[in-house]
């Protein structure tokens, strides 16, 4: 049942008209192929970094670091939780736009 | 005298500033309002800086940290998460409004969703909004300007001079004087920030660390989220977690900033003001430390918003240094109140006025300087009268503002969004915010209620648009694949 199927898949295939891959058509062939993978993959990345970050600075997350103690660089833990996800979120936008930039150049 | 010099100096280093700017721009609506869409990285850097973070920011911000101790952390950690998805909106918005040439958030949203009465609502909603937020700066200029002349200037001349001097620029040179006032005001905004918030806590407690051992020695609660409320009680997760999505939802739906997406000359820029607004989001930082460096030292504030210049004035500081804070207040003031009311008289135009009224471009400009005049007024006689509590009202406008963001993510995301469905949407959220608002009794459970409104909004918009007829797949394509710019 299943050879048959794939058979008659196979066989519609070549009968019908060659119709080229849509990557191939582009004149930076298999290196634009090779730049894509990474930036779908970066912007994915972005998406879940800032669910994550979204989570960790609410309720329930943030609870884990509600205390002031212990002193971060002289700051209170609570407060330094909040800059360092400042912080965070500054380099994936900077790793976001380093490969978004890459695409278009 | 020297610090009134030192004010004089300053607001004539603005109004030239200002004034310089309009040079080049086209005698056309394009350049009056989106500055012939042609802001660099610089200028944009520092409109959206300088724009967030405002006279209520600036004495806000300590008065929230010197009170509520731990629950300001929530103001410190919704503006990256608020900006982020701009780096897509922002550049997306730009390449439509620069095709249809649209230079307002109204006409970019009834260019997908075609209705009058759109406008007209977004209008209403985006003017109802703004008047409160244009008030709140000019009174905090005001206070500024008191407190340090220890009144002799009193509030209704300060607010009157900074401010005239902000509508003169605003109908001389446009948005062009917003950006390039809003860079100069920036760089003082950041650069008083971070001296004063390192130099307060030194001179006080010997440090940032000695700062807050001896708060956590004496008052460990204040410095535990989610913080206190504004009557001393602890403040709830629901409301603290609540309030940084509402406002992570709203930041770049005040019209004052989602209209700079037509400004910028190019996508790239608005993507890089985007990957550095962290940066400007650190300025929290410092005026946090001012606020709590208050905390041992001023036993109780009747109005916390006042710590910043209470310490200002009675820590025995150089002459110099008061006369920059308030440089620095008057930057944070003036900043985003030039954008605010720049923003408030386009859009009663070409958003309130324009769809049903045919204007020439003269006409448009010479009406937006009018309402400029006009709001202004408005604002300034709300700014020197004690009434309503024009926070209240700015509180309950972000939860209304945030209500414009499911539309324009459908309007640029979601092919099956119609008209009637983003009309139900704004009515029904808005309604939801505002009855929550009135009635917290009401509330299923502790949230903001303009999350609430946003959860209606959602699925009116959702259920109508279902239910209508679906729009024409070519004019929805170009909203959902706008055609990129060509190089």
């Amino acid at each position: 049942m299943r050879v048959s199927s794939i058979t008659k898949l196979g066989a519609s295939a070549l009968s019908a008209p060659f119709v080229p891959p849509t990557s191939v058509t582009h004149t930076a062939g298999c290196s634009s192929l090779g730049g894509q993978l990474p930036k779908t993959l970066i912007r994915r990345l972005a998406i879940g970094f800032f669910l994550v970050y979204l989570l960790a600075v609410t309720w329930p997350v943030a609870t884990l670091f509600r205390s002031p103690k212990p002193l971060i660089i002289g700051i209170p833990l609570s407060m330094a939780w909040s800059i360092g996800w400042i912080l965070l979120g500054w380099v994936m936008l900077l790793v976001l736009d380093w490969f978004e930039n890459k695409g278009r150049r | 005298m020297v610090i009134l010099a030192m004010i004089v100096a300053y607001l004539a280093l603005t109004l030239w500033v200002g004034l310089r700017a309009g040079r080049g721009t086209s005698a056309t609506v394009d350049g009056f309002v989106a500055g012939d869409r042609n802001f660099g990285f610089l200028v944009m850097y520092f409109v959206t800086g300088a724009t967030v973070f405002s006279a209520f920011a600036f004495l806000g911000g300590p008065g929230w940290a010197y009170s509520r101790g731990a629950a300001a952390f929530y103001i410190l950690s919704y503006g990256v998460l608020g900006m982020a998805p701009w780096y897509v909106i922002g550049p997306k918005a730009a390449r439509i409004g620069r095709r249809f040439g649209q230079v307002t958030q109204a006409q970019f949203l009834t260019g997908r969703f075609r209705s009058r009465g759109l406008s007209l609502v977004i209008a209403v909603i985006s003017i109802a909004a703004l008047i409160p937020y244009i008030t709140l700066q000019m009174r905090g200029a005001g206070i500024v300007i008191e407190a340090v002349t220890e009144g002799r200037v009193p509030l209704w001349a300060g607010a009157a001079a900074a401010y005239g001097i902000v509508v003169v620029y605003v109908l001389i040179s446009g948005v062009s004087a917003v950006g390039w006032t809003n860079t100069l005001q920036g760089v003082f905004m950041i650069a008083i920030a971070w001296s004063l918030g390192l130099y307060l806590p030194t001179a006080l407690y010997g440090g940032i660390g000695p700062m807050f051992e001896a708060i956590i020695a004496e008052r460990p609660e204040l410095l535990e989220l989610p913080g206190l409320t504004a009557a001393g009680q602890p403040w709830s997760w629901g409301a603290y977690s609540s309030a940084i999505l509402v406002s992570a939802v709203g930041i770049t739906m005040w019209p004052h900033l989602f209209m700079k997406a037509f400004t910028a000359r190019d996508e790239r820029i608005i993507r890089r003001t985007v990957v550095w607004f962290p940066t400007f989001q650190l300025f929290l930082v410092p005026v946090f430390l001012i606020g709590f460096a208050g905390v041992l030292f001023v036993d109780s504030l009747s109005q916390p918003d006042f710590i910043l210049p209470y310490l200002i004035l009675n820590v025995e500081l150089p002459v110099i240094v008061v006369g920059l804070f308030c440089a620095g207040a008057l930057s944070a003031s003036m900043s985003t109140g030039d954008a605010l009311i720049h923003a408030t008289a386009a859009v009663a135009v070409e958003d309130g006025l324009h769809p049903f009224l045919s204007l020439s471009e003269t006409r448009q400009r010479q009406l937006i300087r009018t309402f400029i005049v006009v709001f202004g007024a408005v604002a300034y006689f709300f700014a020197v009268t004690e009434g309503v509590s024009l926070v209240v009202l700015l509180l309950t406008s972000y939860g209304i503002i945030a209500q414009l963001a499911p539309a324009v993510v459908a309007a640029l995301f979601w092919r099956r969004a119609t008209t009637p469905g983003v009309i139900a949407g704004l009515v029904v959220g808005g309604a939801t915010t505002l009855v929550f608002f009135f009635l917290p009794e009401l509330k299923p459970i502790d949230v903001h209620e303009g999350l609430l409104g946003l959860v209606a909004h959602v699925l009116a918009l959702v259920l109508v648009s279902m239910l209508t007829t679906q729009q024409d797949d070519a004019h929805v394509d170009t909203y959902v694949n706008p055609v990129a710019p060509t190089i």
